[in-house]
């Protein structure tokens, strides 16, 4: 059924009728495909036979969230040591460059690692030949030496990335007060220690765990012709073995403190930040909790935009839902234009959701869903998005068939009520974590603690 | 009580120790080899997805516009090229042109353009813009339905922009708030040295003091004129819908002489050969090694751009091999290779363990001699010509890429379908051509190097360049 369902889309394109796989204010589409190996790979297909590249991505469902303590860094680590080779293909990075690679890298977040590379369509097989090795037959050339090889790349990157950044210490700072100790997002301030102390058999082992077929997606996007493509993944994948991998524990719930933290550092000017724990990606809220941050500081004329920017208050406004598999984090930053006072742009920004709480507009609304759709459209313009796309949307349960509408639909059903109601819910002085960072150029690196206070403020 | 403490300690020890799965260290079998899996897939030749031809046409007002039609994806991408810039002015005004210009572009405070950005939201148009030395940009991605009204919103944020008192003044404030960061780039560095402070590419920050209103109007008024203009659309549109709707939006800009476009190379700056930018809070130490190129127009530019990238780019390059997966010396490794239509400068790099950059920029030094005395093999070639055509196919595939290409052929003032053919001219270059260029533009004369970082840890006479000059740059 769903197989036919495809050919028949297919059929239409190439007999070149209106193709127009995208209508920006219609239905977009293009038909996708899940398929489950029998190893228990779930294989997500969209072909296009309009597109100039084949994008491969694999995401393993493993991240840092899971790094037993005493091995903070392992999953990036492991992320670097399977980018770079595994036993057939020992220089994988220089093979997919060699075959025409492009958009190629590896990343790895608290919940998921992905390894992902875009190719002409004749050069397909390339990508699937490595990301297979990559999934089967990593821990065959995993030695000390590459251990330390790579654990000397990771530590500059970390220093590049992460501590030689001015905020650098914010992040924990704030993810100690959001999360307890014993939660798998819990941050420890950055360091080194853990990396230091990881060895050949610490990462074999996290492979061992984790990168099975059965704990993995592999997404396939592009010009790529379906029955040829099927048949190479099955000859590169489906002979690797399934391994099963752990349950998680179940977590408690918990609860937030407010409190208030003022940081020194070397940053240009003066910035506020606003934090929530919101709920996990994919649930309802989670949703609706982004069309909250675009109305609030999205394109056009927003709410905080109006409030700070416009008024002087601020020089710049932004507003995210960062959303994880157990929990989602919703922030707020504002940089304070010279003169003001910090705490009076936390004021008002408070003010201005207790607004949007106590009523949203359909125009706001509005707006704010079409920036998400529209925003998801040029994400969709590429083979590399489409495939992202697939990955997250199939994480969070969605239906992938010949008439997945790629997540367009899913702040389509918003009414100014819910977004009111998401944004009551959830971004209250009684649950805020909030900072404010006083710039001062001769800070220590990273940021310093000035004071912890709690309480309602 | 003692019952009560031992309770208390467990649940201390387990409350702070993170909830997540044990690792499996027991031993695994190992996954079963499949002979197949032994040799590289081949690599079949790839046929080059090509635009269509550029369609061009000009106004009576000398207005430029170029079209490239793809009908595939229901969008427009568009670049407003405005192709004259700092190094086309005298005043002294222009050398913070470029730092200025994308403030002043955001637009006035008028109602009217703020009711046409939040409409331009609405449709889903997403606006960019920015300078160049030699050209001021703005554009927007947008469904191809909202093409229009998106240009209209593109005329109003570029030849209507009104900046008054109060925009002014906010725009001020954010100027400030960069200035008083004091810090000064490692890329601006780079550029001080090669051309100097009294050369627009040599300009170093922001500037303690916001260009003031009055000459960044009288700039606007001499950049925005239709005869300095040429858009740029790839996209889902027909030639005489896009005409119309450019006689419509532009046709009405009234025609006034063109300010003269500058074409000739600045003269030669001699910088230190080698600097430090001392920075004590960092744990990294950057370190560049860079050099004037050619001006783009010349035959030599992709042989030295291929030429850097052999060297510096990509998995496969000299120093990705070298720097970061032989010494583990850097995460950060790369080449840059900027081009504004008087000059170029390339520039490789790191950002290092701080006691490995001195060691770092003898490595890079020493591939560049390699590459002079022509040790370079064909493997290492191809490479990187199947590395470069590659990210000329990642730029090509989406349209606000293609037309960022498209407009930088404009801005360069190179033919506007040289995009079209970048593959075949890559294919034509040869070892001889990028021995050549090495030759002629990364001598050991024309080599400088500069380092950003805690200079305790640098023994840059390590290095035989000289001693290092400690720069003092403030933002002027």
């Amino acid at each position: 059924m769903r197989a036919s369902h495809l050919a028949a889309a297919f059929f239409v394109c190439i007999l070149g009728a209106p193709c127009a796989h995208a209508q920006a204010t219609g239905p977009f589409v293009l038909p996708a495909e899940r398929l489950t190996l029998s190893n228990g790979l779930t294989l997500l297909l969209a072909p296009d036979p309009h597109a100039r590249l084949v994008s491969v991505l694999v995401s393993y469902g493993v991240g840092m969230a899971d790094e037993p303590d005493g091995l903070r860094g392992l999953a990036h680590l492991v992320e670097h040591l399977v980018a770079s080779g595994a036993r057939h293909a020992p220089h994988a990075l220089q093979q997919l460059e060699a075959a025409g690679s492009c958009h190629v890298n590896a990343v790895t977040s608290l919940d998921t690692t992905v390894y992902f590379e875009s190719v002409p369509p004749e050069r397909v097989e390339t990508a699937l030949w490595v990301e297979s090795d990559r999934m089967g037959y990593a821990a065959d050339a995993v030695t000390e030496q590459r251990v330390d090889a790579e654990r000397a790349i990771v530590a500059n990157e970390n220093r590049d990335m992460d501590l030689d950044a001015p905020l650098a210490n914010v992040g924990p700072f704030v993810g100690a007060e959001i999360y307890p100790a014993w939660h798998p997002y819990a941050k420890s301030l950055a360091d080194d220690s853990d990396l230091r102390g990881i060895r050949a058999k610490d990462v074999a082992a996290f492979l061992h765990t984790w990168y099975s077929p059965s704990n993995a997606t592999l997404a396939i996007a592009g010009a790529f012709d379906r029955e040829a493509t099927l048949a190479a993944v099955n000859r590169y994948f489906g002979g690797i073995a399934p391994m099963a991998v752990p349950t998680r524990p179940a977590l408690p719930d918990w609860t937030t403190t407010p409190v208030t933290l003022t940081i020194a550092a070397a940053v240009p000017s003066d910035i506020v930040q606003l934090f929530w724990r919101t709920p996990a990606y994919g649930t309802r809220d989670d949703a609706a909790l982004d069309v909250v941050a675009s109305a609030l500081a999205g394109p056009g004329n927003t709410r905080l935009g109006s409030a700070l920017v416009s008024a002087g208050l601020a020089t710049s406004v932004s507003a995210r839902q960062v959303s994880d598999r157990d929990a989602s984090v919703f922030y707020i930053e504002a940089r304070v234009a010279p003169g003001e006072a910090p705490v009076t742009v936390v004021a008002m920004i408070q003010r201005v959701i207790d607004d949007l709480a106590g009523a949203a507009t359909a125009g706001e609304v509005e707006r704010a869903r079409s920036t998400w759709r529209n925003g998801s459209l040029q994400r969709l313009e590429t083979t590399w998005g489409r495939a992202a796309t697939l990955v997250s949307l199939q994480r969070i349960g969605a239906e992938i068939g010949p008439d997945f509408d790629w997540g367009l639909g899913r702040y389509a059903s918003f009414s100014p009520d819910a977004v009111a109601r998401a944004a009551g819910s959830w971004l209250t002085r009684a649950r805020r974590i909030t900072t404010v960072v006083y710039a001062n150029r001769w800070a220590p690196g990273r940021g310093r603690l000035l004071r912890r206070e709690e309480g309602v403020r | 009580m003692r019952s009560t403490c031992f309770l208390a300690c467990v649940c201390l020890l387990g409350c702070t120790s993170r909830q997540v799965a044990p690792l499996r260290y027991a031993p695994v079998a190992g996954a079963q080899d499949e002979l197949f899996r032994a040799t590289p897939p081949p690599r079949p030749h790839v046929a080059e997805i090509l635009d269509a031809p550029s369609q061009t046409w000009t106004l009576p007002n000398g207005f430029r516009a170029m079209l490239v039609e793809r009908h595939d994806y229901p969008m427009v991408a568009v670049r407003l090229l405005v192709d004259r810039g700092a190094i086309d002015l005298d005043d002294p005004g222009a050398l913070q042109v470029t730092e200025t210009m994308h403030l002043y572009q955001r637009g006035g405070t008028d109602a009217a353009f703020e009711a046409l950005r939040a409409e331009a939201a609405r449709t889903g148009a997403r606006f960019v813009n920015g300078t160049r030395y030699d050209a001021v940009w703005a554009g927007f991605v947008a469904p191809q339905e909202a093409l229009e009204s998106s240009l209209d919103a593109l005329k109003r944020q570029t030849f209507d922009a009104d900046l008054g008192v109060v925009e002014y003044d906010r725009r001020s404030a954010a100027w400030e708030q960069v200035a008083r960061a004091g810090s000064v780039s490692l890329a601006a560095a780079e550029r001080w040295v090669l051309f100097g402070d009294q050369n627009p590419y040599g300009f170093v920050g922001p500037g303690r003091d916001m260009i003031p209103m009055k000459v960044a109007q009288s700039i606007h008024a001499r950049l925005f004129r239709p005869a300095h203009a040429t858009l740029v659309v790839v996209g889902d549109v027909a030639l005489d819908r896009l005409t119309a709707s450019v006689d419509r939006v532009f046709g009405p800009l009234a025609r006034s002489a063109g300010l003269p476009r500058r074409a000739e190379s600045p003269p030669a700056h001699i910088g230190p050969r080698v600097s430090v930018l001392s920075a004590r809070g960092l744990t990294q130490m950057h370190g560049m090694v860079f050099a004037r190129g050619p001006v783009p127009s010349s035959d030599d530019m992709l042989a030295l751009s291929l030429a850097a990238r052999l060297l510096g780019t990509g998995f496969s390059s000299v120093l990705f091999e070298q720097i970061r997966e032989e010494s583990g010396a850097a995460y950060l490794v790369g080449e840059w290779t900027s081009a504004d239509r008087t000059a170029s400068w390339v520039s490789f790099g790191a950002s290092y363990d701080a006691d490995k950059a001195v060691d770092g920029i003898g490595i890079i030094l020493a591939a560049v001699r390699e590459l002079r005395a022509g040790h370079v093999t064909e493997e290492q070639i191809a490479v990187a010509r199947e590395a470069s055509v590659a990210e000329w196919r990642a730029e090509m595939a989406t349209l606000n890429g293609a037309a960022e290409l498209y407009a930088s052929s404009v801005a360069l003032g190179l033919d506007p379908n040289w995009p079209r053919s970048f593959p075949e001219r890559v294919a034509s270059l040869g070892r001889d051509d990028l021995v050549r260029v090495a030759n002629r533009y990364l001598t050991d004369r024309a080599l400088h190097v500069v380092f950003q970082g805690d200079d305790r840890w640098l023994d840059t006479d390590r290095l035989g360049m000289g001693g290092a000059a400690r720069l003092e740059l403030e933002s002027k």
